[in-house]
């Protein structure tokens, strides 16, 4: 093949997905975004509409009776939907990053694959619970550890009880992956995962979710009291795939929902802007608030830009590839993107004027802004970019690589 | 064990975090499991090129390089390394 290097390929790749567009459901997360925001409730109706249309097994690869989506195809998924509602992209994206890691790390064990095919099958909707209550915010230490069954029980199956700060649509969601000691007695950094089905835990809500954005992940703090037996514990440490897929294929998966809150923004403003001129009569040669729609689109150009690069950077969950993918990497995708499209945003509000300022109307910015808010702070940009400075002088930036 | 094997448990038990003791590791341990972070390895690296007064070259910055003592081990050995 002359002249056609990988973003050429890149590009083909991009115009021609191998799965169907995803309007459906997107419409429908745009049409319930309002209420959702206010009443801070889980996006329901985006949610069932993303599960009716078999969207939530998008990962699951083809000989477990999933459509073996990529993970491109599920970043698109995350992007259309975050342009209707951004909590919706979000719980999305989370849900997908935890699918990721079974896919990637289930191996051969029957348990984890039985459970993929049935998600595929009923549409199940899996949550994280690496957070915990007394660890410092650290996901690579855990106090929870499995306890034996007592000698008389008759479930012989170990408890798991913990108690995470936070478990995003923890009350929606219906199947878990939480993070725990290997053992009673393993050192806090000694993880695995614990995949609980339906039927193995239940929840005792301890704190709630009232938040400037993101109101409909509703991410609240909960007990977990779980039964599980050894077979549902993940062969592989959770270091590895905390560092090898949950984390960047989080962040590459927020990329792409950041993206599109911020891209619904964007066709506000232009909106806005536009519909300003036609009544002024106005030429759009030096008309107000076009620079900072410039500013905005080229901001994000450049973000998507950055993702693009990242995805093929990262390939597939569990590839050889994606096992080698520098951190600072995934660490500059994250600060850049979320600072990007929060800035972006920032330029389209000033782009529409009060007809953004305003809480109410077909220009309003506040839900993008609010929400968009989060993507600095999950995960703090700052504590990030502390990380990737001593990253810097490990393995050195792969610069040149696209060119 | 070798001197270079004990000069990596060394590196590992002054500059890592780990969960359990460097020094009784296994050889063959997975160190991602046992607490190594991305952040440690670079440390890890700067202690045993100092010791062994050579570069670790830009492929080797994997993380199979780091993944357990013995590729360590068997990294600074192909790397010509002298206990």
């Amino acid at each position: 093949m002359t002249g056609a290097g990988p973003l050429a390929e890149a590009i083909a790749a991009a115009a021609s997905p191998a799965v169907a567009p995803i309007e459906g459901p997107a419409a429908v997360a745009a049409a319930h975004a309002e209420a959702v925001d206010r009443e801070g409730r889980f996006p329901a109706e985006a949610i069932a509409a993303l599960r009716q249309a078999g969207r939530l097994g998008m990962l699951v690869p083809k000989a477990l009776g999933g459509p073996g989506g990529t993970l491109a195809d599920a970043v698109r998924d995350c992007f259309a939907v975050a342009r209707g509602c951004g909590s919706a992209g979000m719980v999305l994206a989370m849900h997908h990053s935890q699918m990721a890691c079974l896919v990637a790390h289930a191996g051969d064990a029957a348990w984890p694959r039985e459970y993929l095919a049935r998600a595929v099958r009923d549409g199940l909707l899996l949550a994280s619970v690496t957070s915990e209550e007394g660890v410092g915010g650290n996901l690579r230490r855990s106090l929870c550890a499995p306890e034996p069954a007592a000698a008389d029980d008759a479930d012989q199956r170990a408890h798991l009880v913990k108690r995470a700060t936070n478990i995003s649509y923890g009350a929606h969601a219906s199947a878990l992956l939480l993070s725990a000691r290997r053992a009673p007695d393993a050192a806090e950094a000694d993880q695995v995962l614990w995949l609980l089905g339906p039927d193995d835990y239940t929840l005792e809500r301890t704190g709630g979710w009232e938040t400037m954005g993101m109101r409909g992940t509703r991410s609240e703090a909960f007990v977990v009291r779980a039964r599980a037996g050894a077979e549902q514990a993940l062969s592989t440490g959770f270091g590895s795939i905390a560092t090898e897929t949950m984390t960047p294929v989080t962040h590459i998966l927020w990329a792409g929902l950041w993206i599109g809150i911020a891209a619904d923004a964007l066709d506000r403003a232009r909106n806005a802007v536009k519909g300003k001129l036609r009544k002024s009569g106005g030429s759009a040669v030096g008309a107000p608030g076009t620079p900072r729609l410039a500013a905005a689109a080229e901001k994000l150009l450049a973000a998507e830009a950055l993702l693009a690069s990242a995805l093929r950077r990262y390939g597939e969950p569990g590839s050889a590839q994606s096992r080698e993918m520098r951190p600072a990497e995934v660490n500059m995708l994250k600060t850049s993107v979320s600072e990007a499209t929060l800035d972006a945003v920032g330029q389209c509000l000033i782009a529409a004027g009060l007809a953004g300022y305003r809480v109410d109307g077909a220009h309003a910015l506040s839900r993008h802004l609010r929400d968009l808010w989060s993507a600095p702070l999950m995960v703090p940009n700052d504590a990030i970019r502390a990380a990737s400075a001593t990253l810097m002088l490990g393995p050195r930036p792969q610069l040149g690589r696209f060119l | 064990m070798t001197g270079i094997e004990t000069a990596v448990r060394d590196a590992l038990a002054s500059r890592a975090r780990l969960s359990s003791d460097a020094k009784a590791i296994g050889a063959e341990d997975d160190l991602f499991d046992r607490g190594l972070t991305s952040l440690m390895t670079v440390d890890v690296m700067l202690a045993l090129e100092e010791r062994f007064d050579l570069e670790f070259p830009e492929e080797a910055l994997t993380r199979n390089s780091f993944r357990s003592v013995a590729s360590l081990r068997d990294l600074l050995v192909s790397l010509g390394a002298n206990a």
